[in-house]
Formats: C-alpha cells, structure tokens, sequence
C-alpha cells in the first residue's frame, strides 16, 4: 500500500482515490458540456475499492527473470499461414494472434517450462511445452490440422479474457469467419441462426427464448452487442445495429447464453454476442469477395408481383498491411438487392478501419471505426395472403450508422494487464419521417477501464468499472441524457487440475437526467467440472439487469401517424434470473456432444401493449413475471479422415406467463409471443479434394402465440440450404442455394420470409 | 480411391433422399374466402373526406382490436355497388362488415357503414360466416353501406362504470348515442332512426373504461340519450336491455342532454351501468 501512495501522492482514503475516478470521467464529462449525475454511495465504494485495487499491484511480478517466444502457426495440410489463430502462454495473461504469415511474438514470458495452447476455429486445437530461458527466444512451429467441426477453442466472452471454451462455467458457442463466409450469410443476426438455441424474429436476435418480436424496432434488445468486447446497442432505441459491420471483417462470433450481464452490464438479460473483428496484416494483403445472386418465381404463381428479374450482389474488399508499429486494416462493402418483396429493397454502404499501433513491448492501442449507410424500402404487412409478397405501404427508410473504440491494453507483468477504453456509437434515423432537422443522432459516449491479475498460480481476478453516456434528441422522444456507471469484479479459483469455480457481482446504477437512480446488485456464480478427460460438467447463475431505452420511456407519435405510440416514463427496468446446467463430453478427436438445461426468469419484461382497441395505438409496458425453461442439446462429429462433418443441434423449449395481466389479455400460463417450442439444424458437409458440399435443414416450430394478428395461418420453418465450394489456394468458388424447397413461412405476422434464390460467390486473398 | 468409396456411397444416398422428399410448400393461396357485393345507399350523405371503404370480417364480436378483422382489398365507393373479396382462414368469422376511413386517420372500428344481416331500415340481425373445409367460399354475401353512418364526425367521451358481476351469458354491451330519448320499455329497431352514434366495441369484463362514442353531429348535433345497452347470446337485437345511461347532473333521474358542434368533442359524460338490473334468468341465458 506504501507504494500507491508514493504513485498519487493526493490520496488520502476513500475520498482521494473518488477524486481521481471523477478526473477520469471528467474525460468524458468535457465531451458533452452536461455534468455527470452524482455516485451514488454504492457505487463511490466500489470505485475506491478498484482504484485501490488496480494501483496497489502495479508493480508485481516486474522483477521476474523473463525471455520471449517467437513462432509460425500454420495449416497441417495446405502449410498456409493461419492468421488470427490464438497463442495463450498457460497460467498467465501472456498472448498473441498469428498474423497473415502466421508469424506471432509472445515477451516478457516467466523462465522456465511453458505451455502453449494454440488454436483457430476449424482447427483442432494443440498444447505445445516450450522451454524458456531468460533474455533469448524460444521459437515453435506449430502446424494445425484442419477438422470440419470446431471442438475447441479459446474464447474472451463471459470472463472478459481468453479462457479455453471446454472449460467455460456458462454456455458459449462460436462461429468463425469462415464459417459465416461458407454459409453466405449477409447480415450477422442472420448468421447466428445455426447456433442451438438462437432463432431470428424480425430484427430481434431471440437467444434461448429471450425476446419476442419489437414492432416498428421499438422495445430494446434483451441481447447485448458488442465489437471488440465494446458494447454498442444504441443510445435512443437500446437496440443492436446488426447491420453495422459487413461479416466479412468478422473474425469470429462468440455467443454467450445464460448469466451474461455480470462482467457486461445493462442490455445482456438473455445473452451477449461479442463480435471479433480481424486483426490487420503483418504484410500487404489485399482481399475481395465478389457475390451474385438471382430470386427464384414464387411457389405460387399469384404472388409474382413483378415483371423484373430480382436480384441481389455484394462487394466487399479490404487491405491491411503493417508500417513500423501500426498495423492498418481498412474495407469497404457494398450490397444492394431488389428484395424478393415490394418495397423491400435495400442499397447499404460499409466503411471500416482498424488499427492496432504497439506502442511498446507491453502495450498496444487499437483503434476501431466503422460506418454503415443503409436506405431501404419498409415493408411493414403483406397485401394479404393472395398477394404476399406485395405491400400497400411505400415508406422508405434510411440508417446512418457509426461506432469507434480507442482501446490502451497494457501488460504490467505476466500476470498483471490493464485494459483502458474510450467508445463512441452512433445512430441516425432519417426517412421515412422525412424530418431530418428533428432528428439528431443519438449519440452514446462510454469509457471502461478494467483490470486482469493472477494472484496466485490458480486464481484468477477480473475489475472494472465502466460508464456510458446517453444523449438524444428526436421530435419522437425529446431531449434526454442519461448516465450508467458500473463497477464489476470476478475471480476464477481453480480449486485442482478438475474444478474450476467463479464468482462475481456487478452493480449497475442508471440515471436519466433529471430522474431517479434505477440500480440492481447482479451476482453470478459459475463452476466446471472435469471428472474424467473429455467431460466437463458445468453450472451457471446469474441475474441481468435492463435499464429502459430512452426511446421505450418517451416515444410519443403525432395525431395523424398511422401508429400511434403512448410515452411511459414511469416505465421499470427489466431483470432476469438465470440459471444454466450442462455437460460437455468430447470421444476422441471426433465426436462432440453438448447437453444443456436452463431456467430463465424474466421480470418485469417491456413489451408492446396495444392500450386502444379502436385503432393501432400502443405503450411500452412491464408485462408480468415470465418464466422460460429449456433443453439445448448438439452434437458434432467427422468421419472418414475429417471428409465429412456433421453438425446437429436441436432446443426445446416452454415458455409462459406466471401470472395473468388482465389488461393485456393475458391469463396464467398463456405461452410467450414468437416463441417456438423446438428450434433444430441438421449440417452435413463433405469435403472431396478440393470440393465441399454442404447442406443444412433447419426446422423451426411456428410460435404458439403471436401479438397482434393471430388469426393468420402459421405454419413451421423448414428450411434447405446447400452449397457446393471449390478452392484453389487463396481463391474459391461457391455456388449457394438457399431455401431450396422453396418453403413459405412468416415468422412475424403477414411476413413472408426470403424465398428460394440462387447465388455464385467468387474471393480471393493476395 | 478405395478410400473415398464411402464418401461417395453417403453424399449418392443423400441425392436419392432429397430427391424422393416430397416437400410441402409451407403457406399458399388462402384456400378460403367471402365475397359479394356491397350495396351503397344514400349517396346525398357521402362525405366528402373519405380515403378508403374495405369489408372486413371479424374473428370476434366485437372485436377485442383492430388486429381482430381482416380487410379485403379497398373498394370503389363512387358508385351504387362494388363487389368485394377477402382471402380468408377457415373459421367462422361472426360479422362482416364495411368500414370506411377519412383521410388523414386510421382504420376505427366505429366508422361502420353496415353488415351482413343488416337489412335498412328496420332489420339488423348479425349474420355469421363460416369456411370449411367442405364449403371454402361463402358468396354472395351482400352488404347494405348507408352514408348516413359516415356522418359521425363528432366525439363523446368520458368514464363508464361497471356495477355488480358481469352475466356469464353476455355477448356484447353496445353504447348509443340518440338525438331522442328512446322508449326503453319497447325498445326495438325503430330506436335506429334515433341513433346518432353506437360503438360495439367496447371491452368485456372489466369494471371500468374510458369510453369514446363517434356520434353525427348534423342536423342539430342535440343529443337527449347517452346509454349502455346489454346483450345475451341468447336474446335477439329486438330485445338487448338498457342497463345504464348519462343523467343530467342537475337532476339524476332524467338523461342528461348536450349539443355538440360539427366537428364538436364532448368530455366528461361518465356514467355508471348496473347488471344488478338485469333479470336473473335473463343473465344465465335464460332469454326474454
């Protein structure tokens, strides 16, 4: 403690490290020219407590004796470098991502025997022990053998630093870039559906039962999104931009279900996506992907509404190179298609730049941008069933949207890092109100700084402390700001080489300016269990914690708008309880089986009411407490030399109110609105040389109830896809077929989903 | 290539199988509908503002919302007829019903021209539909639509209280607005030729509501009789009971009046209406 006072001589107990946090916010606090709302008291002690804490072991572990470890990771079969593949030194917060030569460098690591687990999705992952020595380098090669199925992998989701998948107390699942490029997915909601236990209604990505469907994307997002671990729901609506990033620039997807908002905050209720976007290049590399593709007639003959051929393409390239210390990673997209409905027609622009500059041995600061201008057409209701892909409703629509993180990672030591950032989000709505001079974008400022430190050999310690900043001004919602601050701590406790406990508390306070402090105490506790090699028992608790979006509170419409919307701001914030069992069990190197149960309660859920019979006019309300119970299970395996892979996975759930709410028209027992009882994918692939073939089926049950028309027929989602690859060093072909049966089904009312249509895709890298 | 032999025996089986499949397409054509004629009557009394006219059929009597009916496609309304079509569900869809809507607001449910079953002056006995499977279309189902009704440009609003339990047997309670007191002890269709504004859309089973009534406001826009009215299932129109009306705050035992302006909006007609006075074997359904 002596040595924290020598490094900030002011401080003198609680009251003098306050002083130095409320300098940090001040950073922001200049930003927006409008003080911060005052800490509450709970929040003033777990400042201190962190300062405190990210001061006092500053400098331990400095005097270790210390060498460094170089090396190349590359495919076992094709010997092409793997970049993004994730080097880990065991025990210590010591790591690197390969480059595109997959060349990585790894300092300041402890003298003495090491071990380095290696991984990259699509690869089996492998530990390799490396020997140390003070002041030189120790260089490994390592060679990945390529497997359709991914059974391992290291994740940064739900711990806040890298950890290895199999040992994971919640629920993650993964998906790769190359995953989402063979599965031809455009928008990233869209490609999270092979995931057990995600499914898609409307713009809402529904993670184990957690949301229903938000008319005209009112309601917020009960799914946290995040860039680079940097929460970006947006500051009016608290809704995720799924558009706001072209999947091509994605390294990987990793999705939390289950007792997420501990170490997240406001928005993960029912699950984080933590979005992980591509490291630059250590050499010039230049890439491009080129994809077109053709809507097929409608099934029946009536619903063809248009003489025109309808049609979709993308491009999407990117460069990224490293000059010096700053590695540069800059792309651009375009994607335009007719849509196969009326007035569902879209042309998007994305920008994105990355830069990771080292600023020294120990410490980097990476810099993330990204813009994305859609204007699209709004198709709101069919015509009616005889003429379902046709609207009465011309609205157009455009979104501007931006995010950016400036983040400082520093590494005191092996087992001592600092993590500092600064993160900027916003959103513009412009047509079709037309009124671009009420609106302004809604901006949200946030800043963290979080610490890791390994204590001991077996623990693990994670704090932070992060604060948001929402400002909006729209005709639509007024004037508004709010303030979140929220410090969280965890420590993970290896109790012996099979048990591995965690527990953690987050204290989320909310306040909009000029109102009250809205505040909730999360605890989570999480344990794995590896009794026997290759089985993991596993078991989460969580609560989670919403705050009500600026938009949710204060949305009122005019007189003459076809919808008319009731503000609430006397409206409550949503919580959940969750709890998550599961085991995991591997045989051999092929076969991967996951069991899941879970129980979700949700309290207090904002959803749309429909307060006037007469006519469409509705307010966002709290609904009574909901309770949803489930059971996730997949199953993944390769045969015959890794030649053909099979991915299966299939959720059952049941979803109800516990209590009736007599003026929303709901009894006891009713089940939840868009919620299906069974979601499963069925994924074979096949690899002949240098062809693959793949296919999906998923089938989705129609949900039992549905909000606002439920007289239309439902019917389930059955589902063909299939895709023929073949590839040639950095190039490959891929032709696609989605929807083959070419299946009718709406998942929201009067909705007819995407039919059959056929795509080629040509990239490259070089 | 002897290795391979697997592979190529797996993804040959796996062409068979989804070539055998026999996929369903999932939704289609709506295999049911109802059509017919809507038959225009009083074209002096057409308002000038209007926007659309659609038939609708409603899922329930009445309609708990908007979300309750379907539309049919918008129908030409500057001539004495136009035929209509609504692709519909099967099911029985207890009225069906022409709606009109001014420009520049939503589709309300008050803003009815008539329905199925409704036959001027003096007959109005709701008509049910139904679609089956046997019998997917149900034609020739004619709609009378009087201008008269689309004169309801004025508003009456206020708090209507529910007293004693609601009758098991309850269809409906329907809310009149009457330029003249009907006589409540013989009260029949004849009563329509008074009525300036009705609303069937009011909530069941709750014990109070905020009510809004669209009423006409032209020739005088004098209303003497703001009343709640109470249908079993097992009476006919002829015979729903008048359970609670709007008295005169200066003197409760006679209806209260007011005169509203064209366009006029009227707040504050709060009013209770008592199913304590409703016959006992008439709120089991026992009828009248």
């Amino acid at each position: 403690m002596k040595r924290l006072f020598n490094i900030i001589p002011p401080l003198r107990g609680a009251r003098g490290v306050l002083f130095e946090a409320s300098t940090a916010f001040g950073l922001l606090n200049h930003v927006v020219n409008t003080p911060p709302a005052p800490l509450k008291g709970g929040v003033r002690v777990a400042c201190s407590i962190f300062i405190a804490f990210l001061f006092c072991f500053v400098d331990s572990s400095l005097s270790q004796s210390l060498g460094t470890i170089t090396g190349q990771i590359l495919d076992a079969d094709t010997k092409e470098p793997l970049l993004g593949a994730s080097v880990l030194v065991s025990k210590t917060l010591l790591g690197a991502s390969a480059d595109a030569n997959g060349r990585f460098r790894i300092t300041r690591v402890p003298e003495g025997m090491q071990h380095l687990q290696i991984s990259y999705v699509g690869y089996a992952t492998t530990v390799l022990p490396v020997n140390v020595r003070t002041d030189s380098t120790a260089v490994v090669h390592a060679a990945l053998q390529p497997t359709p199925i991914t059974f391992s992998q290291v994740i940064v989701t739900g711990s806040r630093q890298a950890e290895d998948l199999n040992f994971a107390a919640n629920s993650v699942s993964l998906m790769s870039s190359s995953e989402m490029r063979r599965r031809d997915r455009v928008r990233i909601d869209e490609a999270l559906q092979i995931i057990p236990g995600v499914a898609q209604v409307g713009e809402n990505v529904n993670i184990r039962g957690g949301s229903g469907y938000s008319l005209l994307g009112l309601g917020g997002s009960r799914v946290l999104m995040l860039i680079d671990d940097v929460p970006v729901l947006t500051s009016d609506l608290g809704r995720a931009n799924w558009d706001i990033l072209p999947v091509t620039e994605v390294e990987r997807v990793e999705v939390l279900k289950g007792a997420a908002s501990v170490l997240y905050g406001s928005g993960g209720i029912s699950g984080v996506v933590n979005i992980i976007t591509k490291q630059p290049s250590s050499v010039s590399k230049f890439s491009f992907r080129q994809n077109a593709g053709l809507y097929s007639e409608p099934s029946v003959s009536e619903w063809d509404w248009t003489d025109r051929r309808l049609h979709f393409y993308r491009s999407d390239v990117s460069y990224s190179n490293t000059f010096g210390r700053v590695g540069i990673r800059l792309a651009a997209s375009r994607h335009v298609s007719t849509s196969d409905r009326q007035n569902g027609d879209f042309r998007r622009w994305y920008f994105t730049g990355k830069s990771v500059i080292n600023l020294d041995e120990t410490s980097n600061l990476a810099i993330f941008l990204t813009y994305s201008r859609d204007a699209r057409g709004f198709f709101v209701l069919w015509r009616d069933q005889n003429h379902a892909l046709e609207t009465t409703l011309t609205d157009r629509i455009n979104v501007d949207g931006a995010a950016g993180s400036a983040i400082y990672n520093k590494l005191f030591s092996p087992v001592l890092s600092l993590k500092a950032r600064l993160s900027y989000n916003a959103q513009l709505i412009g047509l079709p109100f037309n009124l671009t001079k009420d609106f302004k974008p809604a901006l949200g400022l946030s800043g963290e700084v979080q610490t890791n430190w390994l204590p001991h050999v077996n623990h693990n310690l994670t704090a932070g402390i992060d604060y948001r900043r929402d400002i909006v001004e729209a005709k639509y919602y007024g004037k508004h700001q709010g303030d979140a601050v929220s410090p969280y701590i965890q420590e993970t406790w290896k109790l012996s080489g099979i048990w591995q406990v965690s527990a953690g508390v987050r204290y989320d306070t909310y306040v909009l300016v000029g109102d009250s402090a809205e505040t909730q105490f999360s605890p989570k506790f999480g344990f794995s269990y590896n009794p026997f090699a290759g089985t993991i028992l596993r078991a989460s608790f969580g609560r989670g914690f919403r705050a009500p979006s600026i938009a949710e509170r204060f949305s009122v419409t005019e007189p003459d708008d076809n919808v008319q919307l009731r503000s609430n701001p006397e409206l409550e914030p949503e919580r959940s309880t969750l709890l998550d069992l599961g085991i995991r069990q591997t045989f051999g190197n092929n076969i991967s089986a996951e069991i899941s149960v879970f129980s979700n309660d949700y309290f207090d859920a904002i959803e749309l009411l429909q307060v006037n019979p007469r006519g469409l006019e509705f307010q966002l309300r709290n609904f009574p407490r909901t309770r949803i119970q489930g059971l996730e299970s997949e199953i993944k395996f390769s045969l015959w030399h890794d030649r053909l892979g099979v991915l299966a996975n299939a959720t059952w759930m049941d979803s109800h109110y516990l209590k009736a709410e007599p003026a929303s028209r709901i009894a006891k027992d009713d089940p939840l609105p868009y919620r299906p009882r069974f979601i499963s994918l069925f994924s074979p692939s096949l690899r002949l040389g240098p062809v693959t073939l793949e296919g999906d089926f998923r089938y989705i049950t129609r949900a039992e109830s549905v909000s606002f028309f439920p007289n239309y027929e439902r019917v389930p989602q059955k589902i063909f896809n299939f895709r023929a690859r073949y590839g040639w060093q950095n190039y490959s072909v891929q032709l696609q077929v989605k929807n083959a049966a070419n299946y009718n089904y709406t998942i929201v009312e009067q909705n007819l989903e995407e039919i059959r249509n056929f795509s080629l895709a040509i990239s490259g890298e070089f | 290539m002897k290795r391979d032999l697997p592979v190529f025996i797996v993804s040959l089986l796996a062409a068979i199988l989804f070539q055998a499949c026999d996929f369903d397409q999932g939704l289609g054509l709506s295999p049911s509908k109802i059509s017919g004629r809507v038959l225009f009557l009083g074209s002096e009394y057409r308002p000038k503002n209007i926007d659309e006219v659609r038939v609708v059929a409603a899922v329930n009597f009445p309609p708990a919302s908007i979300a309750d009916v379907f539309f049919s496609e918008a129908i030409r309304f500057d001539k004495d007829t136009a035929d209509y079509e609504i692709p519909l569900p099967y099911g029985t869809y207890p009225a069906v019903a022409v709606l009109w809507k001014p420009r520049g607001e939503d589709w309300a449910l008050e803003s009815l021209l008539g329905f199925y079953g409704f036959k001027p002056p003096l007959e109005a006995n709701l008509k049910a539909v139904s679609l089956t499977r046997e019998q997917p279309v149900a034609a020739n189902i004619d709609i009378p639509a009087l201008w008269t009704f689309a004169q309801f440009d004025g508003r009456v609003e206020g708090d209507l209280t529910f007293i004693g339990a609601w009758p098991s047997d309850t269809e409906m309670v329907v809310m009149g607005g009457f330029n003249q007191v009907p006589d409540l002890e013989n009260f029949g269709l004849s009563a329509l030729a008074l009525l300036g504004g009705i609303n069937f859309t009011l909530p069941k089973n709750v014990s109070s509501y905020h009510y809004e009534l669209a009423v006409r406001t032209a020739p005088t826009g004098e209303y003497k009789f703001i009343g709640l009215f109470w249908k079993g299932r097992k009476i006919s129109w002829e015979k729903i009971r008048c359970i609670g009306y709007y008295r005169a705050p200066d003197n409760p035992a006679q209806p209260g009046q007011f005169t509203l302006p064209p366009q006029g909006r009227i707040t504050g007609i709060d009013f209770s209406a008592d199913f304590n006075t409703l016959p006992e074997g008439v709120k089991l359904g026992g009828g009248l």
